[in-house]
């Protein structure tokens, strides 16, 4: 079980260098030796985990100041997955969570969007299809994750089932739901429910700043996304960003695309293709 | 589900519906009060008892005041005796609902219109008692008649189809896509079929079923997409171990199931991105929760309270507004009515 095998598909830092004019999206994972409350199978609560971590790292290799839409956006630092279906269950999530199906020996692509999705290796989407069922287990194990963060940052001593904190008492998901919606404010997913306007310079540089990256030339940004989900269900993955070019607009809570102004502070919009690549993951 | 039907519910005080006694946007509370408000009006001003403006506008305020006391405690009552499995009960409780309804409403007209006329303190009170006594009497009435109709017509409606199929309420039922189809046409003729590409118990992948099975899950909806835009199909699976344990056991979970294929043709056109923002699945558990406990008579409500609803209110304005199961038309032609809790 603890064997992994980490492989990049293409090293792009070649790349780089004939692509002067360009933004670079590097994906890279690294291990990370990790206590964790979680009781989640195939871990007990009180295993050191090693766990993969998703590493995003931005480079302005143009000439110019820019910025961008970014493309992970969630604050808690876990993927924002899909659920593939509605299943008629009074159970509560944090036990669905435990009850996941393994996934050994099964390979996947995983795009990476404002959302990310888990598809069947070469799995052709352009016909009418079901989402792959592993996305139903890695929403409901990412969802009590991101819960049991949201009550942590409240430093509430209440707990999902799915974990094992010495000191907490046990509450449901809806009522962990309650908790943090009540307090909103204080936990601080991050706002990105765009509104149906051009956002000013101060909204982009302020308000909705975790939405952009702003990079001098030469600079380069990084970001991490806890794969842990990956690591409870097995199998192996390929990670991929989705989008072939980032985009120059934002979508509104009504659905409709606003276009972003095209300088911001000194900042130019950054809104073609970009430099990225690949990379696998296996898990036995 | 709750296979035994043994959930217990701690909104008791709520007639074990939290759902049903929330007028979220609070359109029923205006429309009583404006009924309160032009009522009374058109009262005063027959008995001679609006001379100016300043009496027009004390009477229409009283009316309204009426009005939203009367919807206040009728939904309160309703709230607390909820339904029931007898004609009598049934009866009993509309005639509890409509009483106390007409008495609130009643009182405040009898009493604020007195005041409003310079009676004194206790001349007002007996004028509310009073007028609050008609009411009782009146809306009880109605109430009771009224709830004695609708449960005839559950209760025939319920026989109906149970002939139809020629089964009974409570017996297991065949697993097969063949009872299936006929329980659909029996139960639910209007179903939204056309956007259902797969119905079935016979043909679920290993992988479906063992999903289900690990969460005690009665079925699930698959919302199909393409180029990651859903296309408002669905395909509907149903557990072949727990979901045909009783006709009335998939009587409820189909009926739910197909609020969720109706919300997905709704969403046809969007991404599928959608269904990665946390609480829309509540959202859209909400109404097929709400059909099954409110229209069908089931006793499970999926745990949701006022309050969560409100936060879904909050999050999803215009989603929570679309995907209600009040939208599908499908929801108001079923000729099979549970009507036990």
């Amino acid at each position: 079980m603890r064997i992994f095998i980490m492989i990049i598909l293409c090293n792009i830092a070649t790349n780089m260098l004939s692509h002067a004019q360009d933004l670079s999206l590097e994906l890279a994972i690294k291990w990370k030796n990790t206590k964790t409350e979680l009781n989640i199978p195939p871990f007990d609560s009180n295993d050191s985990v090693l766990v993969p971590i998703l590493n995003f790292t931005f480079r302005n290799l143009t000439k110019n100041d820019i910025y961008f839409r970014n493309i992970y956006t969630n604050k808690s630092g876990y993927p924002k997955v899909i659920f593939a279906s509605l299943t008629n269950t009074n159970m509560d999530l944090a036990d669905r969570a435990k009850a996941h199906s393994f996934y050994k020996c099964k390979s996947y692509q995983v795009e990476i969007g404002e959302s990310w999705k888990v598809n069947d290796h070469g799995f052709d989407i352009s016909k009418e299809h079901e989402l792959n069922i592993i996305n139903d287990d890695l929403w409901a194990i990412y969802t009590v994750l991101q819960t049991q963060k949201s009550l942590n940052n409240l430093e509430l001593k209440k707990q999902l089932s799915s974990f094992n904190y010495p000191d907490k008492e046990i509450v449901s998901y809806r009522e962990a739901q309650r908790i943090i919606n009540e307090k909103k404010e204080l936990v601080n997913l991050g706002n990105n429910h765009f509104p149906n306007r051009l956002l000013t310079e101060d909204e982009i540089s302020e308000k909705y700043k975790d939405n952009f990256v702003f990079l001098k030339s030469g600079e380069t940004y990084k970001q991490e996304v806890n794969l842990i989900g990956f690591h409870f269900l097995g199998g192996n993955y390929e990670f991929l960003i989705s989008a072939e070019s980032i985009p120059g607009y934002t979508i509104s809570k009504d659905g409709k695309k606003i276009n972003l102004p095209k300088l911001v502070k000194g900042y130019q919009l950054f809104e073609r293709d970009f430099l990225t690549n690949k990379i696998g993951l296996k898990i036995n | 589900m709750d296979p035994q039907d043994q959930f217990a519910s701690p909104y008791l005080a709520m007639g074990n519906n939290p759902v049903m006694g929330i007028d979220p946007d609070g359109e029923f509370v205006v429309t009583a009060m404006v009924i309160g408000a032009v009522l009374n009006t058109v009262i005063q001003g027959a008995t001679g008892n609006i001379d100016n403006l300043g009496d027009f506008g004390l009477a229409m305020g009283i009316g309204a005041l009426s009005g939203a006391a009367g919807f206040g405690a009728g939904q309160l009552a309703s709230g607390v005796f909820g339904a029931s499995s007898t004609l009598g009960g049934s009866i009993l409780n509309g005639t509890i609902t409509g009483a106390t309804g007409g008495f609130a409403g009643g009182f405040v007209s009898g009493a604020g219109n007195s005041w409003a006329g310079g009676a004194s303190y206790n001349s007002g009170l007996r004028a509310g008692f009073q007028t609050g006594g008609y009411g009782a009497i009146t809306g009880g009435l109605i109430g009771g008649i009224s709830s004695g109709i609708k449960y005839g017509k559950q209760i025939a409606t319920f026989r109906k189809g149970n002939d139809k199929l020629g089964i009974q309420s409570d017996d297991s039922v065949p697993v097969t896509d063949d009872f299936l189809n006929k329980s659909q046409k029996a139960w639910y003729p209007d179903a939204p079929m056309d956007h259902v590409p797969k119905f079935t118990v016979e043909n679920v992948s290993a992988s479906h079923q063992s999903a289900m099975d690990k969460v005690g899950a009665g079925a699930r909806t698959v919302p199909l997409t393409k180029l990651d835009i859903y296309t408002g199909n669905s395909n509907l699976y149903f557990n072949k171990n727990l979901a045909f344990t009783s006709a009335k056991r998939l009587y409820f979970i189909m009926g739910h199931e197909f609020v969720h294929v109706s919300q997905f043709a709704s969403l046809a056109g969007q991404p599928s991105s959608l269904l990665s923002q946390p609480g829309f699945l509540d959202l859209l558990e909400y109404y097929a929760y709400s059909y099954e406990y409110n229209v069908l008579g089931s006793s499970n409500y999926g745990g949701f309270t006022s309050s969560d609803v409100g936060g879904l209110m909050t999050q999803f304005p215009k989603y929570f507004k679309s995907l209600t199961y009040i939208n599908y038309t499908w929801t108001k032609t079923v000729n099979f009515i549970y009507p036990f809790k």
